[in-house]
């Protein structure tokens, strides 16, 4: 059988003001009938444009040059407007991330299935709308005939992702191309919509699926390539790329990737170092919370437990990883730890003193012992600041005399190896990363007790991500500051936190050391959340070709793979030794 | 909101310069008969808040008074310019709406010649003064060609040039948001899933963009609409025509407040009917207001 896609040295160049741009450059390209292929990259690799080309939809202006361009039989090079129309949506379906905005929010979901169908099939109004509910009930949407009729904000995030991939699969493509599908969905829905692709892959459709997460890829895709900068950098065996990867920015990249295994060793370094150690007091406390509860009153006038009954306690330098899926509380939690929220019932103390609730004068001369770090940095500067001004503002109420001031942002800029910015611009001039390091900068010029990051890296690149979660461990090393880390990424809470607090629906479910939670997790949450993980593949010594026909997939996996014990040193095995905790700063 | 105008509109009265019965009277106030008349009808001869409450209580009536240089009363001379003005507002509304679908459609994203032509000419017709439209179309088209004519108010073809006159300067300012808003529906992730189903892109911006572009130019498009029911003055002068805007200037300059008073009070109920509908309208539009109907309808 010839080959779906069939790509030889693609190049794709957007003519910008400022000269071209060029998206991919000499890109090779060959998907089977019935193959999984992922395209691996991090942003700006050039995955998302060569998918569009795929459709024939690169975008204004591109300018498309390759040696062959072959899709689905057809040279598409040459193919007319209508060709292009014939093809997508009837041999090529494609599938976007996020269907709240990948859908017409304004349409019923079922009007946007009926579309797909009417294009490309002549079926009478009333068998089309018979069509629409199967295809509803195959991508395993309940109740079918009252979700058509709804539109992409009234259903769940995993429920509008299967309708999107319903709208894609309605022409019964011989390829499903999903571009990021799973990336704005919570871990057990992601594992279920990886597990539906799954199931149209093994009914026949070829899959291409790109992905920034290489672990999603993984457990899925047959052969991997990995991108970056518009270029191929590796391709082959799934297995092999991402066990016995043969490029050093591919191992770069899997080494940049947080999990158990990383436990105490640095991410962002070709060869793992151990992160410098911290010496944690267990019995010692800086912030405690008692009984901590939120209410709202949602616009309905329902009355919605944001937080209900969660305790927990911080030590000085420690690490407290929160994890929960969305809707859990967790970003309430942190607001009530920052003194931005007053709980509804119980309390926050810090340093054994009333924290939450208490009176704004009384809190306003302890702030800065308390720091927040957000996820979107850029937003929590003013638009109008530049990134000297957003550090002198923090230190606007300490009363330090100018040369003081200079002193304290010069040691900061270096302590986030910010040194060679330019710190006269705007900190939209900044890479995301950057951002992300100025706005640490900004939580620890005041020099807090506490900070409290919520989803500091879940916008990053993962080498980027890498970077800041070294910087953070070394920061906190240094300044022996508490973190409160707050995230959905279960890899992540994991490299990072000493201990971790498991939220589902406001309350804290689980507590424990982290590897306890996640290796033997108690709570049957926990469990669901550990085992929809979507995982590396463990480097193995096993040959190669023992690739099984279809990977299962990951939610169907009774229990989770056991993961290597880390042979990292853990926080309380430096306690003994704290001569050593200067060493790698 | 309603009422808020109707007690403006008597404060007014009440504190312009001189005895009220003058103010309402007008030039013509020494008609010993007339006076007489005044008084009864204002309850001039009681205090303020019993005036007030005999002022409003026949405005719920619906009577609006009489004229006192007209010697008609202000309802009746409201209803007899009211359908002109109806009929112009209809007419320019539909023609600004059908200019501005077209060209936002045709001018928006991939085309770039045709848009910045447009552009252009849009830009040259918003800012041009609307008599001077009027007075062009009225060369070209009726000294010139004679295709229509030139003054008058009754049938169709007499409607038409005005309907231009005023349409065209809307038509193209809705044209510049709809272009806009177009523009950035298509970049939106689901228009490229449309695209990616095999939909044309004429049909995208048909079936998915043109309605996520609709919310802003209905805004202005209604508040548009509302200002023309009250009276279209300058273009009425050009062409002679009747309507609301006419009988506001005759009625300015002849100091006849009574139906001053009766025009701000209908201009007042035509911008709350408009904006209740444009808030029915926007719930029809983007059923995800739908949640917050209740927030909205305390707020008409």
């Amino acid at each position: 059988m010839s080959p779906l896609v069939e790509l030889r040295d693609l190049h794709v160049v957007f003519p910008r003001r400022r000269g071209p741009v060029a998206a991919v450059k000499g890109l090779d390209l060959t998907i089977e009938p019935g193959e999984a292929v992922g395209l691996v990259g991090e942003s700006g690799s050039g995955k998302s444009v060569t998918v569009r080309t795929l459709l024939g939809l690169t975008g204004r202006g591109a300018i498309v040059e390759a040696e062959r361009l072959t899709v689905c039989g057809q040279d598409g090079l040459r193919l007319s407007g209508r060709a292009w129309r014939d093809i997508r949506g009837s041999q090529i379906g494609l599938v976007l991330q996020d269907a709240l905005i990948s859908l017409d929010p304004l349409r019923p979901v079922g009007q946007e299935i009926g579309e797909a169908l009417r294009l490309h099939q002549r079926l009478p109004a009333g068998r089309r709308r018979q069509r629409v509910i199967e295809l509803l009930s195959e991508v395993g949407v309940p109740a079918p005939e009252i979700r058509a009729r709804q539109r992409p904000h009234e259903l769940s995030g995993g429920l509008r992702q299967r309708a999107l991939i319903a709208s894609a699969i309605a022409g019964q493509p011989a390829l499903i191309i999903a571009d990021e599908p799973t990336t704005a969905l919570d871990v057990t829905v992601q594992a279920q919509v990886l597990a539906l692709l799954d199931a149209r892959r093994r009914a026949g459709a070829a899959l291409l699926l790109v992905s920034h997460d290489l672990a999603v890829v993984a457990s899925i895709c047959d052969r991997v390539i990995v991108m970056k900068d518009g270029a191929m950098v590796e391709r082959g065996p799934s297995r092999r790329v991402l066990t016995r990867p043969s490029q050093p920015y591919t191992k770069r990249l899997l080494a940049a990737v947080p999990s158990a295994a990383s436990r105490g060793w640095t991410l962002s370094s070709p060869q793992r170092q151990p992160l410098p150690a911290r010496t944690v007091d267990p019995a010692a406390t800086v912030l405690a919370a008692n009984g901590l509860s939120h209410d709202f009153k949602a616009p309905d006038g329902q009355v919605c437990h944001a937080v209900r009954d969660v305790s927990l306690r911080l030590a000085p330098a420690e690490t407290l990883g929160v994890v929960g899926e969305s809707g859990s509380g967790k970003s309430t939690l942190a607001k009530i730890l920052a003194g931005l929220l007053e709980p509804s019932q119980g309390r926050v103390d810090l340093d054994g003193q009333p924290w939450a609730p208490a009176s704004d004068r009384w809190r306003r001369s302890r702030r800065r012992q308390v720091q927040l770090i957000a996820q979107d940095a850029l937003s929590s500067f003013d638009p109008r600041h530049s990134a000297a001004q957003v550090l002198t503002e923090a230190l606007r109420h300490l009363g330090l005399d100018p040369a003081q001031r200079r002193r304290r942002i010069a040691s900061v800029l270096e302590l986030v190896d910010l040194s060679h910015l330019p710190i006269e611009a705007s900190p939209r001039t900044f890479s995301g990363g950057e951002r992300q390091r100025l706005a640490i900068a900004r939580a620890l010029i005041v020099e807090p007790r506490v900070l409290v990051a919520d989803e500091p890296v879940s916008a990053l690149d993962v080498s980027v991500q890498a970077q800041i979660l070294d910087l953070l461990a070394r920061v906190q090393a240094r300044t022996e500051a508490a973190l409160v880390f707050i995230s959905h990424d279960l890899g992540v809470v994991h490299h990072l936190a000493d201990r971790v607090v498991v939220m589902k629906d406001g309350r804290a479910v689980e507590q424990g050391p982290a590897d306890q939670v996640f290796l033997c997790p108690s709570h049957p949450y926990t469990r669901d959340l550990v085992a929809a993980l979507p995982r590396l593949p463990e480097p193995a010594p096993e040959p190669l070709a023992s690739i099984p026909e279809s990977v299962p997939a990951p939610a169907s996996g009774p229990t989770p793979r056991p993961l290597a014990p880390a042979p990292a040193p853990t926080s309380e095995a430096f306690a003994e030794t704290p001569e050593r905790i200067h060493s790698h700063v | 909101m309603v009422w808020a105008a109707a007690t403006l509109t008597f404060i007014a009265v009440q504190l312009s310069p001189g005895e009220t019965i003058n103010t309402l009277l007008g030039p013509n106030s020494n008609d010993p008969v007339l006076r007489a008349q005044v008084i009864q009808d204002w309850g001039l001869d009681h205090p303020a808040v019993v005036q007030y409450l005999l002022y409003f209580g026949r405005l719920l009536r619906g009577d609006m008074g009489v004229s006192y240089i007209e010697h008609r009363p202000v309802s009746e001379l409201l209803a007899d310019q009211f359908p002109a003005t109806i009929e112009l507002t209809l007419w320019a509304a539909g023609l600004a709406v059908v200019l501005a679908v077209a060209l936002a459609i045709l001018t928006s994203r991939p085309a770039r010649l045709g848009r910045a032509v447009s552009q252009f000419l849009e830009l040259a017709v918003v800012s041009a003064p609307p008599f001077w439209i009027g007075m062009l179309l009225l060369a070209v088209f009726s000294f010139r060609l004679g295709l229509f004519p030139v003054a008058g108010t009754g049938g169709v073809r007499a409607v038409v040039l005005p309907a231009l006159a005023v349409g065209l300067p809307i038509g193209c300012f809705l044209a510049q948001i709809l272009r806009e808003g177009l523009d950035r529906a298509l970049e939106q992730p689901f228009a490229l899933t449309a695209q990616a189903r095999g939909m044309g892109l004429g049909a995208v911006k048909l079936v998915h963009a043109l309605r996520h572009a609709a919310l802003p130019a209905l805004t202005v498009g209604g508040l548009a609409v509302g200002n023309l029911l009250g009276g279209a003055v300058i273009c009425e002068q050009v062409f002679g025509r009747a309507g609301l805007g006419q009988l506001a200037v005759n009625a300015i300059n002849s100091k006849d407040i009574p139906i001053i008073l009766a025009i701000a009070l209908l201009a007042a109920i035509v911008f709350v009917v408009i904006t209740t509908l444009l808030d029915l309208v926007y719930l029809l539009v983007d059923p995800r207001l739908r949640g917050q109907s209740q927030w909205q309808e305390a707020n008409a």
